[in-house]
């Protein structure tokens, strides 16, 4: 074939770009990539609200490879990896354990890498289910059961929440640049809702929708966002360190909520989790949860 | 400590307007159909009945969050602390509260002094507010920490019929009430008092079914009794009882350190006994891996422990562990709070026998 050759374009690109340099010497700073699996980005595109925040990030970190942010291709050698997004395709697994052999530290980003978040609702059912409802013709794709990055790598550091905290992300790359272990918590949401002087969702709206509150069995961090402005927690942060599943299972039933609805509420952003899952199921005792019956 | 005079109030405005001149006044206030301390002002309504808030009036003496002072490096090693000089007043406090900060005041005040915090205790004005109404959660009665006030207080306000009995406790009330020109209360006044706060001790149903004085050889007797079992495994771990209760005072401290590694803040934060990682040590090793051996520590320690360390009770009764604890379980044939000591006392007191062979509702999680 004989294609013309596109002239060349005269925009400047490069000017729209967000400047990921700051005026401290680069050697000391933290070489990192940032990687995108199956996940919507939205961490991604929040990291880009700390960055225009808090400029002290950028003396931190020196980005080789943030594809929403820069056009530069990877490169390499980098120490900090931060991997957004569950592992859904068998070239996911190739990527992610050429980018475990090459980082020094390895961060789960965002609930997605985590847990598996809301892509994984899709474990649930058939993969030949999944495939046809998305694809004209599903024999051109070859798509797997979601899972979070740790099932195939070992993860230094858990980042999690839908999108991630801020506090929580500042900590950690401080922790990193210093080359400590970051704090991070393993305490339930309702200690930082408690602290903050809110009502309890769960105690005072009975029986609606918005009273199924995972407050108690999530892990905080999340300086309880979703319940200051009144709204239940999905527990989009995965279990605590010690969560008690059946008392919460047996608190929603005590409610009124069918296992329809306790189930779609554990399996929204962490079922793929232990505990989690051990909720989704509890209601009837069963092995399979609700969305895997419709589906066959 | 006997009440110096007994005056009378027509409304509380002029009380609220005379104490916010020179004092950061605090007051229980309506938030989403509760109460919570907030900062008021000449025209709020802070509440005068038994205002169980949702969180309580410790966090205006021991915050938090608080940071504990600030550091900087470079040219040694420079330390600024916070100026806490400012006059607090707590308007309407209960008389259960009163009596958690008297518990506070030994804690922090004992053989160890938290300077943090008796700078704010000692600039803060007490306006307590005897409760002539007692919630339904509350077994103030039985510590004798309510419904009435007898000591400890600057103001104490009694709600009457027709307007407010105002007794003066301490020099410090006797300032703010001087530029008002009250009237003296009479004989019936003070008689009206009585009879309302009779009354309120007569409408407290609920009443711990062991003596205080007896409670530690109880405790004691009972430290592996086999209801402790269901109790614990109906718990979430989640702290509520503990952030919700007046008398507790564990707090962590930590050190938050700028990218620039030249300037921080020590900061301490409230930590609660009920949570895993609250006695883990070097190795993750743990003094309370079990969620039981917390539950246990929490009921033990409110009831009787502290006031083997403290010599003052560390339950006062107000009902803010039965109010917010997420967890209701079925105890026997009633759906109850699983955080409220009189229910676990209760349990406590029946034989063991009655728990052989009880179902385990979830098993036991570590």
């Amino acid at each position: 074939m004989n294609l013309k050759k596109p002239p060349a374009r005269t925009l400047d690109l490069k000017r729209t770009e967000v400047k990921l340099t700051a005026s401290v010497n680069s050697n000391d700073k933290v070489k990192t990539a940032l990687f995108k699996f199956t996940c919507c980005a939205g961490c991604q595109f929040a990291l880009l609200y700390f960055f225009h925040q808090l400029p002290e990030t950028l003396e931190l970190l020196d980005f080789v490879y943030f594809k929403m942010a820069m056009r530069k291709e990877l490169e390499e050698p980098y120490e900090l990896a931060f991997v957004e997004g569950g592992v859904s395709t068998p070239e996911h697994i190739e990527q992610l354990k050429a980018i475990r052999s090459q980082a020094k530290v390895l961060v789960a980003f965002g609930a997605c890498a985590a847990h598996g978040g809301i892509p994984s609702i899709k474990n649930w059912q058939t993969e030949r289910a999944v495939e046809e409802n998305v694809y004209p013709d599903p024999l051109l794709v070859s798509s797997i059961k979601v899972s979070p990055i740790d099932e195939f790598v070992k993860v230094d550091y858990h980042l999690r929440g839908c999108p991630i905290d801020e506090v929580e992300f500042m900590e950690l790359i401080r922790s990193v640049a210093a080359d400590k272990s970051p704090y991070i918590r393993g305490h339930p949401v309702c200690v930082e809702c408690k602290l903050r002087n809110n009502i309890c969702i769960l105690l005072m709206r009975e029986g609606v929708q918005e009273g199924m509150c995972l407050g108690p069995v999530t892990r905080a961090g999340c300086r309880a966002v979703c319940t200051s402005n009144m709204r239940a927690c999905f527990g989009c942060r995965g279990p605590m360190s010690n969560s008690n599943i059946p008392e919460m299972v047996r608190t929603f039933m005590g409610k009124g909520f069918s296992a329809k609805d306790i189930e779609m509420r554990f399996t929204e952003y962490a079922g793929l989790s232990a505990e989690f899952s051990e909720g989704a199921r509890a209601y009837y005792g069963r092995k399979t949860p609700y969305y895997h019956r419709k589906a066959a | 400590m006997k009440s110096k005079s007994a005056l009378r109030l027509e409304n509380l405005d002029i009380l609220i307007e005379a104490v916010l001149q020179k004092h950061l006044t605090y007051g229980p206030l309506a938030k989403d159909g509760e109460y919570a301390w907030q900062k008021i002002d000449p025209k709020s309504n802070p509440y005068m009945g038994c205002a169980v808030t949702m969180l309580p009036a410790k966090h205006i003496l021991q915050p938090v969050w608080q940071d504990i002072y600030s550091f900087k490096f470079g040219n040694g090693f420079q330390i600024k602390e916070p100026e806490l000089a400012e006059k607090i007043a707590l308007f309407g406090i209960s008389p259960c509260d009163v009596n958690s900060i008297l518990a506070l005041d030994r804690v922090f005040g004992g053989r160890l002094i938290d300077p943090y915090y008796w700078k704010r205790r000692e600039n803060t004005l007490i306006v307590a507010a005897n409760c002539t109404e007692v919630a339904g959660e509350s077994f103030c009665t039985s510590w004798d920490t309510g419904p009435e006030l007898y000591s400890n207080y600057d103001l104490l306000i009694t709600e009457l019929s027709d307007g407010y009995l105002l007794e003066v406790g301490s020099p410090k009330g006797e300032d703010v009430v001087a530029v008002l020109n009250l009237p003296k209360a009479t004989q019936d006044h003070l008689n009206e008092k009585a009879v309302r706060l009779n009354a309120a001790r007569a409408a407290t149903k609920k009443k711990l079914p062991v003596a205080p004085d007896d409670l530690h050889r109880f405790l004691k007797e009972r430290f592996n009794h086999p209801a402790w079992v269901p109790n614990s495994d109906a718990c979430f771990s989640c702290g509520n009882c503990t952030i919700a209760c007046p008398t507790c005072y564990c707090f962590d401290i930590r050190d938050e350190v700028m990218p620039s590694r030249s300037i921080g803040v020590r900061r301490s934060e409230w930590d609660s006994c009920q949570l895993l990682e609250f006695a883990e040590v070097g190795f993750h090793a743990n003094f309370r891996r079990l969620r039981i051996d917390r539950f246990k520590h929490r009921t033990i320690h409110k009831l009787s422990w502290m006031k083997q360390q403290y010599g003052l009770t560390g339950c006062v009764g107000c009902g803010r562990c039965v109010r917010w604890c997420p967890s209701w379980p079925e105890r026997r044939g009633r759906i109850t709070s699983l955080a409220d000591p009189v229910e676990i006392v209760t349990d406590l007191m029946e034989p063991s026998e009655r728990y052989e062979g009880i179902e385990r509702p979830g098993g036991v999680i570590a």
